[in-house]
């Protein structure tokens, strides 16, 4: 649905995106995660011909992203953390302008979601809570059913209550519709729910880009305990991210999990004196925090 | 066209209120216009807000182009930006609304007031098309702004760009004032102005499509938006170079029908030549031509297109330059100048005996004829020793001027014509800046299109004292109302001082009802062909302004009292000319004497005469060549006394010959030559002097020396056209020649328009030649203008001074200068011609009374 390859943009001396290539399937959803400036919503921008890639070629639906007009916008959603809305328009009225735009609207569906999303319409959206314009906004984005969903950021700012609402929401369109969707943000707690595959974005390369089961089931969380006084070597394999002694605990990370013989195998070759080790599974937030961590290091 | 409408239905929805008090302010301002409501009141002014409210209009205009900030296209946080709303759906519903609720709001505003204020048709489409103009150039730049810029880009953007256009502009108008012959910056039009605003629209429009397409950064955007502001900058400029400053003839029917009736009459003893020592200049052969149309209140002004100089038997083109190829309608021979050129525009609506007064010391009125290039000569330049022929092309520009309006001075007069409507609304005596002043308000509507070609001026006149006002002593704008819309509405105060009262107090007994307010105008027809071929000529034959010398005013004052002591003192620092010294150390000594001769005024007192005479001595005792080169023009005084009293004194029969050679070069050697009897042997110099070209000044001497009926004949063609130069007079007291003298002052007087002013020294003299010479209206007319002499501004030319005789046959003028002036006023106004007898054999008129 999305393919971007070798994709460059500079800001001056920033460059925001430096040779990214990614694939994003079609019928699942795309969770892009990356921290803060990390190029996520330039990467998002130059798909959507918002800007102009220096360098690189984007496809979407088949097309190339620089060409993409009216007829290709039928077709997609997009819902950005900072879009202006015509604030000044009740949610009927912006419906109702958005309803001629889309040939394509489907009124129906626009009535379900309106219920499920529980917008009142005569309010102006500049009187709405930020998580209800954001509401509108997806909505106006959904009920033509676009093929894409682009999403950049919808989370922010939202307060866990309706986060929660907004995900549920979108979680149960999604599973219904079977669309593809692109979201973007600097949590993976916020989308960890939704995402079949994870794509990782850092200092505007592509660091990782896995289904969500293959990384869950990859990083395990290790405690080794140690005899009293026994310092861990310095030249621990590399896999083991964050290695830190506490006492007679060594804990890491290790980003290469296969099973069980094959860790204990490698503790004893890395370790001989350990005495013991428990091994626990990762949640998705816990393994982007552990790659985060990487990364920072790597940069410095 | 569907998604146009829909969108332009939501944009509309948006600006609603704001267009809602878009309009209603134009309808204030129509209504304010239409003096519906703050009418135009005597003596109440306008509230000063009023002035404010185009700006108002203007600002609300413009702010309807900002609006919908998430629909700005280019931005990547517009809602817009990938909702599938083409384009062209967008673009087009952004022209629908700037058309519909700015363009067209606006010009059928200025249709509805040009219709309620009664205009014809013509000029409310005149005046509509001009709105439709104005609007659109002062928005159209916004549209693709709203493109280019995002929020804060804006003001950074705005910032250069006026900064960039102040500082252009700046440069445009040093240029302009470094080098005349480009002058972009001082002839601006509304319509150079929409010119430049709009040629600014159409590159920001063009920018705008292409940063869409391609996405420019900031300061590329910058950079060329700023270019763009250049290019319009010129194209406003420019304009009116290009096209604008041409005039619409308004009657080309006329001109043609007239053409070839046209008389036009070269008097070569009017020719003069700037020479070719100049540096500045365009070494300009000139004249003061004699034209006439054939019908009164039409006019021609001769503009020089080029000419052919053949010399040699080789023809040469000298091209006009650019600024006299254009009819200007600024300026120089605008019709705005054209309405006060008194000799042709003044006489023909005004009984004979009028007097023409003009309360400022340096009016805008002049009478004497213009002169006209006969050919501007660029380098190579022709040798001006040898004979040449000038075929010379001119642009004939002939204006009709007639007195549109014509009103009594009496609260609620009115009157009206095509283009314009006058009403007294008030009219006040004895309250202006002087007792016996007049001030009326008036309400004045005029025609207001731009581009506007007529020329006018406002006159009072006073049948009853026969004296017409030029221009009043002052002139305030109580309130303008419907400016730039195609008929302007103001009300005026104006004050004329001396109406009512002399300045001295003295009742005038004028009638405030018997006075006319008069609109004098002048129209351009159109322009006709003409060439003017010369005789067979010689460049220096004709006089030279080059080299004249001005008064050391400055230096007068310092050593105002004293001159003749400093003249001396300083003279006496100087090393003492010998018989050893060289020609180089005697030409210092000059220059020496000269200068301090001038510095210290000593030339101006002619006590101070023998002095300088003495000073001049070891010149012509020891070096009496060099005193004969001088030419008298260079002698920075009002006589050449000492110098030719030196020559008198050591000049001998061996010099004679050379001496007669210099005359024609140096005029006032004649008077040398006569005084020293040489006059027989300078007969040889007869030939050039009958000539047709101009009499040297100071050859009089000469022709008068012969005395026969050839030298008369000369000397009456040269008085003719120099009535100040004292020949008239000396023709006279000969018996024969009188007619023939008195026929000249007559015409003389015919031709001149007496104006006070700064140029009433000539227009007195011929007014006083023709007293002088018996004429009673004449002489009517310089008792008239002496009465005035108390109300003349300051730095006047005075007022004229026939010969007088007293009673007992003594001269008056002596008696006058002993007189105080608040005697000589009321004294000069009881006087009557019929209080005097003329006498013929004195050329005067005497006292009947003591």
């Amino acid at each position: 649905m999305i393919t971007i390859t070798d994709l460059h943009k500079r800001f001056r001396k920033t460059e925001a995106v430096a040779g990214l290539s990614l694939e994003v399937p079609e019928g699942q959803v795309t969770a892009f995660l990356g921290p803060n400036g990390a190029g996520k919503s330039t990467t998002i921008k130059c798909l959507l011909n918002l800007h102009r890639p220096d360098r690189g070629a984007i496809e979407v639906l088949g097309g190339d992203s620089r060409k993409l007009g009216p007829a290709q916008f039928t077709q997609i959603g997009y819902v950005s953390e900072n879009m202006e809305l015509p604030l000044w328009m009740t949610v009927k009225q912006f419906f109702d302008y958005c309803r001629p735009l889309y040939p394509n609207w489907d009124s129906a569906f626009e009535k379900q979601l309106l219920t499920q999303f529980d917008l009142p319409l005569g309010t102006k959206l500049k009187d709405l809570s930020r998580g209800m314009r954001m509401k509108a906004a997806l909505l106006s984005s959904l009920a033509y059913r676009p093929k894409l969903v682009v999403l950049d950021e919808p989370f922010s700012g939202l307060d866990p209550l309706v986060r929660d609402e907004f995900i549920r929401g979108l979680l149960e369109l999604t599973e219904q519709e079977g669309w593809t969707v692109f979201v973007s943000s600097h949590d993976i707690e916020e989308v960890q729910r939704l995402a079949d595959r994870v794509a990782i974005i850092n200092r505007g390369k592509l660091a990782l880009d896995e289904t969500s089961d293959s990384l869950q089931a990859r990083f395990r969380a290790i405690e080794v305990v140690l005899p009293d006084e026994v310092k861990a070597p310095v030249n621990l394999p590399s896999d083991w991210l964050h290695a830190e002694q506490a006492g007679r605990t060594l804990r890491f990370t290790e980003s290469r999990f296969a099973n069980e013989e094959a860790l204990a195998a490698a503790l004893r070759g890395a370790i001989p004196t350990a005495t013991h080790h428990e091994v626990r599974a990762m949640s998705l937030r816990e393994i982007f925090v552990a790659l985060a961590r990487a990364y920072r290091l790597e940069g410095k | 066209m569907n998604l146009t409408l829909h969108h332009f239905r939501k944009e509309f929805c948006y600006l609603r209120l704001r267009w809602f008090a878009f309009l209603a302010l134009l309808g204030f301002d129509l209504a304010v216009n239409l003096e519906w409501l703050l009418p135009m009141r005597a003596g109440v002014e306008a509230p000063a807000w009023l002035g404010y409210l185009p700006v108002m209009i203007l600002l609300v205009g413009l702010s309807l182009l900002l609006s919908c900030s998430e629909d700005r296209p280019g931005s990547d946080r517009s809602f817009i930006s990938t909702r599938p709303l083409p384009w062209a759906a967008y673009w087009q519903a952004r022209m629908l609304l700037w058309v519909t609720l700015i363009v067209l709001p606006v010009v059928l505003q200025n249709g509805l007031y040009l219709l309620l204020s009664g205009r014809p048709m013509a000029d409310v489409l005149r005046g509509m098309g001009e709105r439709a103009c104005f609007a659109v150039g002062f928005s159209a730049w916004l549209l693709p702004a709203l493109a280019l810029w995002r929020r804060r880009e804006v003001w950074k953007a705005l910032f250069v760009i006026v900064v960039t256009l102040a500082a252009a502009s700046k440069v445009l108008d040093v240029a302009s004032a470094a080098w005349w012959k480009f002058y972009p910056s001082f002839d601006q039009t509304w319509a150079g102005l929409m010119v430049g605003w709009m040629v600014f629209g159409g590159l920001s429009g063009w920018l705008a499509w292409r940063h869409l397409q391609r996405a420019y950064r900031f300061r590329r955007r910058l950079c060329l938006t700023c270019f763009s502001a250049l290019v319009g900058l010129l194209a406003a400029r420019f304009w009116v170079l290009a096209t604008d400053r041409e005039l619409v003839a308004q009657d080309e029917a006329l001109v043609r029908a007239l053409a070839p009736g046209l008389k036009v009459e070269i008097d070569l003893e009017t020719v003069h030549f700037e020479g070719f020592e100049s540096e500045f200049g365009a070494h300009t052969l000139s004249a003061k031509p004699e034209t006439e149309t054939g019908k009164p209140g039409v006019h021609v002004d001769m503009r020089l297109a080029g000419s052919r100089v053949v010399q040699d038997g080789k023809t040469s083109s000298a091209k006009a330059s650019s600024a006299s190829i254009i009819r200007s309608r600024y300026g120089y021979g605008s019709p705005q100048d054209q309405v006060h050129r008194g000799d042709v525009n003044l006489r023909d609506f005004f009984p004979g005996g009028t007097l023409f007064y003009s309360a400022q010391p340096f009016p805008l009125w002049s009478w004497e004829g213009r002169s006209i290039a006969l050919a501007a000569f660029d380098q190579p330049y022709p040798s001006a020793e040898q004979p040449l022929k000038l075929a010379t092309d001119y642009h004939m520009d002939w204006y009709q001027r007639d007195l549109a309006l014509e009103l009594p001075m009496v609260a609620g007069s009115r009157a009206e014509s095509d283009e314009a409507r006058w009403e007294v609304l008030s009219v006040t005596h004895a309250a202006g800046p002087q007792p016996g002043a007049l001030t009326i308000t008036l309400r004045v509507e005029t025609r207001d299109h731009w581009n506007e070609e007529n020329g006018s001026a406002m006159l009072l006149h006073s049948p009853q004292r026969q004296i017409v006002w030029l221009d009043p002593v002052k002139q305030t704008m109580l309130g303008t109302r419907a400016t730039h819309t195609g008929w302007q509405r103001r009300q005026i105060e104006l004050t004329w001082n001396g109406i009512f009262n002399y300045a001295d107090g003295e009742a005038t007994g004028a009638d405030a009802a018997k006075l006319r307010l008069i609109l004098l105008r002048s129209r351009f027809l159109g322009t006709s062909p003409y060439t003017w071929k010369s005789p067979e000529m010689q460049l220096a034959d004709f006089p030279s302004v080059y080299g004249e010398r001005y008064a050391w005013h400055e230096s007068r004052l310092l050593y105002g009292g004293r001159q003749m002591k400093a003249f001396q003192e300083r003279m006496a620092t100087f090393k003492p000319l010998t018989a050893d010294s060289s020609e180089k150390e005697a030409r210092r000594a000059l220059y020496e004497l000269f200068s301090t001769a001038g510095v210290t005024g000593a030339v101006y007192v002619p006590a101070a005469f023998p002095a300088i005479t003495q000073a001049f001595d070891p010149l012509g005792k020891e070096h009496l060549p060099l005193l004969l080169e001088l030419p008298s023009s260079l002698w920075p005084g009002w006589t050449n006394r000492p110098p030719r009293t030196l020559l008198d004194r050591y000049l001998t029969d061996d010099q004679r010959e050379a001496v007669i050679d210099r005359v024609i070069r140096q005029p006032g050697l004649a008077d040398v030559v006569v005084r020293k009897g040489w006059a027989e042997e300078a007969k040889r110099l007869k030939p050039r002097l009958l000539s047709g070209s101009p009499l040297p000044r100071g050859c009089e001497a000469l022709l008068f020396a012969w005395g026969d009926e050839e030298s008369r004949a000369r000397l009456l063609q040269a008085a003719k056209h120099d009535i100040n130069r004292g020949i008239i007079e000396e023709l006279d007291k000969l018996p024969p020649m009188r007619p023939a003298t008195e026929r000249i002052a007559m015409n003389g007087f015919e031709k001149t328009l007496p104006m006070t002013g700064s140029e009433s020294y000539l227009s007195g003299m011929s007014v006083s030649l023709a007293a002088n010479f018996g004429s009673p209206e004449a002489f009517d007319l310089c008792l008239r203008w002496m009465a005035l002499g108390g109300d003349l501004p300051p730095r006047n030319g005075g007022y004229p001074q026939p010969h007088l005789l007293t009673a007992d046959g003594g001269k008056f003028w002596e008696k006058e200068r002993k007189m105080p002036d608040h005697e000589k006023w009321p004294f000069f106004r009881r006087l009557k011609v019929s209080d005097f007898e003329y006498v013929p054999e004195k050329r005067a008129w005497k006292f009947r009374l003591p």
